[in-house]
């Protein structure tokens, strides 16, 4: 190789060294202690965060359809702890719309948390997820027994109703 | 770990060779040697210009100049680095090894095609894991027991969930720190191995 064209070689690759600095101290400037660099949340852990988020977003849309306390406590479909339903529609309702957002938030951060190594702490997060998806699940599963309560109650008299309107109509048909 | 596997650089003089080892022995092997460390000479290559995917029989090779080091991107552009060998390499810094380059050369799975992407070679800390794992069991015991607790047909929708996210394998790829030497008119480098290490 001849002397310009080695010139040309060496500019192509410069070496740490030929700029006064070794390539360790630059590869050590250029480093972090692994054990405190944190790692990327596993995706069977941010699940629960997804499903946290998920659940509270679902939570939302659901109070939102939900008719107002004033119809469920005067509706007459809630024959039993209509007040109890109401109020607690009337607590959905009121977050309803704070749900929804917190819960895109949230999935927000896990786009975040299932790409970039994070510390302990950010572990925590997903928890909360997770706790706020509960959370939203029991609030919704309580309306719903109370709805599922109610309903079933109606069925009963309905049920009843019917056996007693055959009755009646047997006993004319046989009398 | 298994041996480093270089690509050699083919028909080298004597005398460049003889250069070389006198220059490694000069900048890395003795500074090292005076610190009680016994750095390992592993060979001459061609110059790199750029990263290399080196297959042998021991299986595929990244080998990477420390500043297009992949590892660093998600770490915001520092290269994870136990610390326990960071230590060492700061005391062979001091110490005055002195390479004009360094480059890492990263274990790929046995998997890995050309054309794939690189995949992820640093996992998660051990302490991190083990949290991660504890910290899923528990949840997963509450969900199972809040899904119990709202009937068998949200069970039942939400089960299949659960199951999607119970495969983990995050498990890392060793990685090797070589210094090299390059000859003063020749584009060829004389390596040693300054550090390696198994992920945990």
């Amino acid at each position: 190789m001849d002397d310009s064209r080695l010139g040309a070689f060496k500019e192509m690759a410069p070496v740490a060294g030929e700029q006064g600095r070794s390539a360790l101290s630059d590869f050590l400037t250029h480093t972090r202690v692994y054990e405190r660099a944190g790692g990327v949340i596993p995706r069977d852990l941010l699940q629960f965060g997804f499903l946290g988020s998920v659940v509270v977003i679902g939570t939302g849309l659901v109070a939102l359809i939900l008719p107002s306390p004033n119809s469920i406590q005067d509706g007459g479909f809630f024959l039993v702890w209509a007040g109890q339903a109401a109020s607690l529609v009337s607590f959905l309702h009121a977050l309803a719309v704070p749900a929804i957002l917190g819960g895109l938030a949230l999935l927000g951060l896990d786009l975040y948390l299932m790409r970039v190594p994070t510390s302990e702490r950010w572990r925590s997060a997903v928890v909360v997820q997770a706790a706020a998806g509960g959370a939203g699940g029991i609030l919704s599963t309580l309306f719903l027994a109370l709805l599922v309560f109610n309903l079933a109650i109606w069925i009963a008299i309905i049920a009843c109703g019917v056996a007693v309107l055959i009755a009646v109509l047997a006993g004319l048909a046989g009398g | 770990m298994s041996e480093v596997m270089v690509p050699p650089a083919r028909r080298l003089g004597t005398d460049v060779e003889a250069q070389l080892g006198r220059l490694a022995e000069q900048r890395m092997v003795a500074p090292a040697r005076r610190r009680g460390i016994e750095l390992r000479l592993v060979g001459a290559t061609v110059l790199p210009q750029q990263q290399v995917i080196v297959r042998t029989d021991r299986g595929a090779w990244l080998f990477v100049d420390h500043v297009e080091d992949p590892t660093g991107d998600g770490y915001g552009g520092g290269i994870p680095v136990p610390e326990r060998e960071r230590a060492k390499l700061v005391e062979l810094d001091r110490a005055g090894v002195r390479p004009d380059l360094l480059w890492l050369v990263h274990e790929l799975p046995s998997s890995w095609r050309e054309g794939d992407p690189i995949p992820q070679l640093v996992p998660t800390p051990r302490h991190l894991r083990e949290k991660d794992q504890r910290l899923a069991q528990r949840l997963r015991f509450a969900t199972k027991l809040l899904v119990k607790g709202a009937g068998a047909t949200v069970a039942a929708a939400t089960a299949p969930i659960i199951a999607a996210g119970a495969a983990v394998a995050a498990v890392g790829l060793d990685p090797i720190v070589l210094g090299g030497v390059r000859h003063p008119d020749m584009p060829v480098v004389q390596w040693a191995l300054l550090a390696q290490w198994d992920w945990e």
